[in-house]
This record gives C-alpha cells, structure tokens and sequence, in this order.
C-alpha cells in the first residue's frame, strides 16, 4: 500500500498561500553575520584557551548559518526577473554566496570569510542599483 | 489560496494547458512551484498571478515568461473527500 501511495503521490509541490510579506530586504542582515565570522575567526586564530576556541566553532557555525539565510531570502524573495536581466550573474553571484558561507561555516580560514564579506557586498550593490533602499527599508530618523 | 486548497491537495496539472486570465496556474517564481491565480496576461503574452485571498490582493507575482507557467491544475485526486475536477 505504502508502494502504491507513494507512486501515486504529487513529483512536486507548489505553494498556493502567500508569505507575509514584510518587504524588508538588506543584505547587510547577511553581512554582519559575515563580519561575526570573520572577527570569530580572528579571535579563533588569537587564542590559545581551547574553551574559548571550541565555543568559537560554535558560535561561527551559527552565524555563518544565519548569513546562509539572509542571502537566501535576498535570492529568492527580493530579487526579481527584471533584476536578472540588469544584472545576469545575479544567480550565480547568489548561489556562489550561498555556497560560500557553507564553507566559511566549516572552515576557519579567514581568506575565505573575506571572500563571503566580498560576494555579500556584490549582492548589496545589486540590491543598491535595483532600488532596494528606497523600495525596502524605512527611513531612520536624522541623526541631531 | 484558502479555502479553496489546503496544504496537502494533490493536484493534476496538464503542461499543454496553458492558463487564460482568471484561471488557475502552476507557475515557477524563482527556486519554487507557486498555485495562484492569473490576474493578467500582457501583450508580449506573460503572465501576472495573484492570490484569490482578498488579505492578499495586493500581493502579485510577475510578469512572468511564459515558460515560467508549467500549466492550468484542473484535477484533485488527494484527498478522497475532495477528490474531483476544479473550477
């Protein structure tokens, strides 16, 4: 029965009730979980307290995750077909971020935590030039 | 797109089907399968979708291609209790 259900059950499946939404977008949510890792990585690299290098793991690994989800979310509900026609690495830079922050959350190499840093701020100038400032975030008040 | 499909529905789509205003449509927005509504088709022949929910009215998607339309689900075979053709 189990073979039966399954063979009959839908190849994929598609969303029919809408997010919410917010139309908040900033890649710099990605960047400063980018910016953590690097630091963590430096503080890492400073320390010889195995305590404190082993909690850095762990705390990297979250950041770098979080990092991972903002470029995702920027990929997938930020950015729009008309968006690519302006920019057509804009996938490719996009998963080549997404990728990237996979290694930076394994890895405690700083060269590749500068090379997130850098793919988040090629994102961020995409975002910049398709009018993501003005279209998704509200204004702060003036500084005095 | 409640209550007319609830998590869970098991539709058939027919690709060769292609959408006309007011009809169903699967449609690929970005890396997933979106189910809604076509709301608008323009003169290069893409496609505007929207939800059926009025909480959602002004949340649209497109203009799509029209490659990005996989095609109008016309039939739920899951579950058994709303098992039958659509609208």
């Amino acid at each position: 029965m189990n073979r039966i259900l399954s063979a009959l059950a839908p190849s994929a499946t598609a969303h029919a009730h809408c997010d919410i939404p917010c139309g908040v977008y900033d890649p710099q949510q990605a960047r400063i979980e980018a910016e953590s890792c690097y630091r963590i990585i430096e503080k890492y690299a400073a320390s010889s307290d195995e305590l404190f290098r082993a909690r850095c793991i762990v705390v990297k690994e979250e950041r770098a995750e979080l990092a991972k989800h903002h470029i995702d979310v920027m990929w997938h509900d930020y950015f729009k077909p008309e968006h690519v026609e302006k920019f057509p690495t804009l996938h490719e830079t996009c998963w080549k971020a997404a990728k990237q922050a996979s290694l930076v959350k394994r890895s405690l190499d700083i060269a590749e935590a500068q090379k997130l840093l850098d793919l988040i701020d090629r994102i961020d100038q995409m975002w910049r030039e398709t009018g993501g400032p003005a279209a998704t975030r509200m204004p702060a008040p003036a500084s005095a | 797109m409640e209550p007319a499909f609830k998590d869970g529905d098991w539709l058939l789509v027919d690709p060769a089907d292609r959408p006309a205003l007011g009809d169903l449509a699967v449609a690929r927005d970005g890396e997933r399968l979106v189910l809604k509504r076509v709301v608008d088709i323009d003169a290069s022949g893409r496609y505007t979708l929207a939800s059926d929910s009025p909480d959602h009215a002004g949340q649209r998607i497109g203009p799509l291609e029209p490659r990005l339309v996989i095609g109008r689900p016309w039939f739920r075979y899951g579950p058994r209790r709303r098992f039958g053709p659509l609208d």
